[in-house]
């Protein structure tokens, strides 16, 4: 998978995290709501204070796809894809869309937490396994 | 918008192929508009308005080239509805609008799309970089709105138990239909157990679930009700019609993982709907990229409750004779991905009586709808005059 995330000013922090192995999150600094995807300003605040800040990279799935024929080129090792939306444990509706390492097939309600994999493109993607 | 200040006069399709027949974009939209124009019995030098969606994006054709190529002498008034929003309907609730405002008195709207010739549609190159809230999915390969709806429809299985089975009953109604329709691009009639037999492209989606790409285009005119009563058909007037996207319209961020925007666009529609309500719908056209939209679709407009759709469909109401005619034209799935234009075409011709082999017996009010996650568009449609 050739795709590149664009690190522009909005999402450079998480992607720059990201190859440091820190999972960053946008946080209000006045209201500690989380903000993701990024965005300069608070939704609910209407303020500026928003800094990324680290999270525990816990959650559980709250849902799943399998992709069998990926849109775009794919390594035949890694089909097929276990896709995940993640809910993290900061905040209720913190969600994540990732997909897991191993060959075990995640189902709703698994609780995971955040791996990080080095990409050959020079950015790293945070990936999640299942934990007990 | 206020209900009854526009009506549909006039609709028309091209050719529906599947693989390049050596007409492009720009020829499809050009016949498209033509004929729809002709349809309505006005010509291009009585319009002064135009949208279209998507123009601008690769595959596609502005408004601009439709007033070039026409010889439209007269525009007052144009739309390219590129970027987010329910994809064809976008392009037909702008018309409407315009239409509603003065800003023009004629419009046609109309989506012509030619698939690249070089790769699969859909598929994405490799090397590329993408901006913003993609760049946090696409990266994971998670690049097509068949793998953004399927994290949807697994939800809506694991809260509601809503099976494969259920979607399957989807392609098989929406096929039962395409095969009255000479145009279908898919008219072989197909069984539960060949959508079984259908490869998983995303799970839970089979190919059986996935909506048809070919190459048309389809436009439809619009005016006001005093200028429709001198036109040949039975105007269809827009009782009413919504955008509503919700509070956070997102394919991962949305407020819920069952409700699509289409629960906030349809509810906005029918409170402004004049009296009307579902039980007086007598066929629905809802966009079916995949079945699940269909599904989540007649949730939204509340022919059943949230959760019950796969009971509704299972009960045989979409099919041809059943309770709620869906898709009579056969759909994205079937008739081809006309990105929903072919929908709202459908709807006109069946409210003005001119559904040939499939017409639904006495129509007069039907619901249309555009997109799916978070991009909806709903309109009712509706007409009362004989003619």
């Amino acid at each position: 998978m050739d795709i590149a995330p664009m690190e522009d000013e909005f999402a450079g922090a998480f992607w720059q995290g990201a190859r440091e192995h820190r999972l960053l999150i946008d946080r209000c600094g006045d209201c500690g709501w989380w903000i993701h995807h990024p965005r300069p300003m608070c939704p609910h605040c209407l303020t500026r204070n928003v800094t990324p800040q680290e999270v525990s990279g816990r959650g559980r799935v709250v849902s799943t796809a399998v992709t069998h024929r990926p849109p775009v080129p794919t390594d035949p090792d890694e089909l097929p894809v276990l896709h995940v939306l993640v809910e993290l444990d900061e905040q209720p509706g913190l969600r994540l869309a990732s997909t897991v390492v191993g060959d075990e097939r995640p189902s709703i309600g698994d609780r995971v937490e955040v791996v990080f994999d080095d990409r050959p493109g020079g950015f790293t993607l945070p990936r999640f396994r299942l934990v007990a | 918008m206020h209900p009854d200040r526009v009506a549909l006069v006039g609709s028309a399709w091209t050719e529906i192929t599947r693989t390049p027949q050596g007409r492009g974009e720009g020829e499809m939209a050009l016949d498209a508009c033509l004929a729809a124009i002709r349809d309505a019995g006005l010509e291009p030098r009585d319009v002064d308005g135009i949208a279209t969606y998507p123009g601008g994006m690769t595959g596609s054709v502005s408004s601009i080239h439709v007033l070039q190529g026409l010889g439209m002498q007269d525009v007052r008034w144009f739309v390219d509805a590129n970027g987010n929003g329910p994809a064809a309907m976008t392009a037909v609730v702008e018309a409407a609008l315009a239409v509603a405002a003065g800003a023009c008195e004629v419009a046609v709207a109309f989506r012509s799309y030619a698939r690249p010739r070089s790769h699969d549609a859909g598929a994405v190159a490799s090397g590329v970089r993408v901006p913003q809230d993609l760049a946090f999915m696409m990266p994971y390969g998670n690049a097509a709105a068949t793998q953004w709806l399927a994290m949807w429809a697994t939800r809506h299985m694991h809260e509601f138990g809503t099976t494969e089975d259920h979607l399957a009953e989807i392609a098989v109604s929406t096929r039962q239909w395409a095969s009255l329709n000479v145009r279908a691009i898919a008219r072989e009639p197909i069984t539960a157990e060949d959508h079984r037999a259908s490869p998983y492209v995303a799970e839970p989606f089979r190919r059986l679930d996935c909506d048809y790409p070919v190459d048309a285009g389809v436009a439809v005119v619009l005016t006001t009700p005093e200028r429709a009563r001198d036109l040949p058909h039975r105007p269809v007037l827009v009782r009413s019609a919504s955008l509503a996207p919700g509070p956070r319209p997102d394919w991962v961020q949305a407020p819920n993982l069952v409700e699509m925007s289409a629960a906030y666009a349809a509810r906005d529609m029918w409170a402004r709907a004049g009296g009307l309500g579902a039980d007086d719908v007598d066929l629905a056209l809802v966009y079916d990229g995949f079945t699940f939209l269909t599904l989540s679709w007649l949730e939204a407009f509340g022919f059943c409750g949230l959760g019950e759709g796969g009971d509704f469909v299972a009960s045989g109401a979409l099919r041809p004779g059943g309770s709620l005619p869906t898709n009579t034209h056969g759909g994205n799935l079937s008739e081809g991905r006309t990105h929903g234009m072919g929908h709202v075409a459908e709807a006109v011709r069946q409210l003005q009586g001119r559904g040939g082999d499939r017409q639904v017996p006495d129509a007069r009010v039907a619901v249309v709808s555009g997109g799916g996650g978070p991009l909806a568009g709903a309109m009712l449609l509706h007409t009362t005059e004989a003619k």
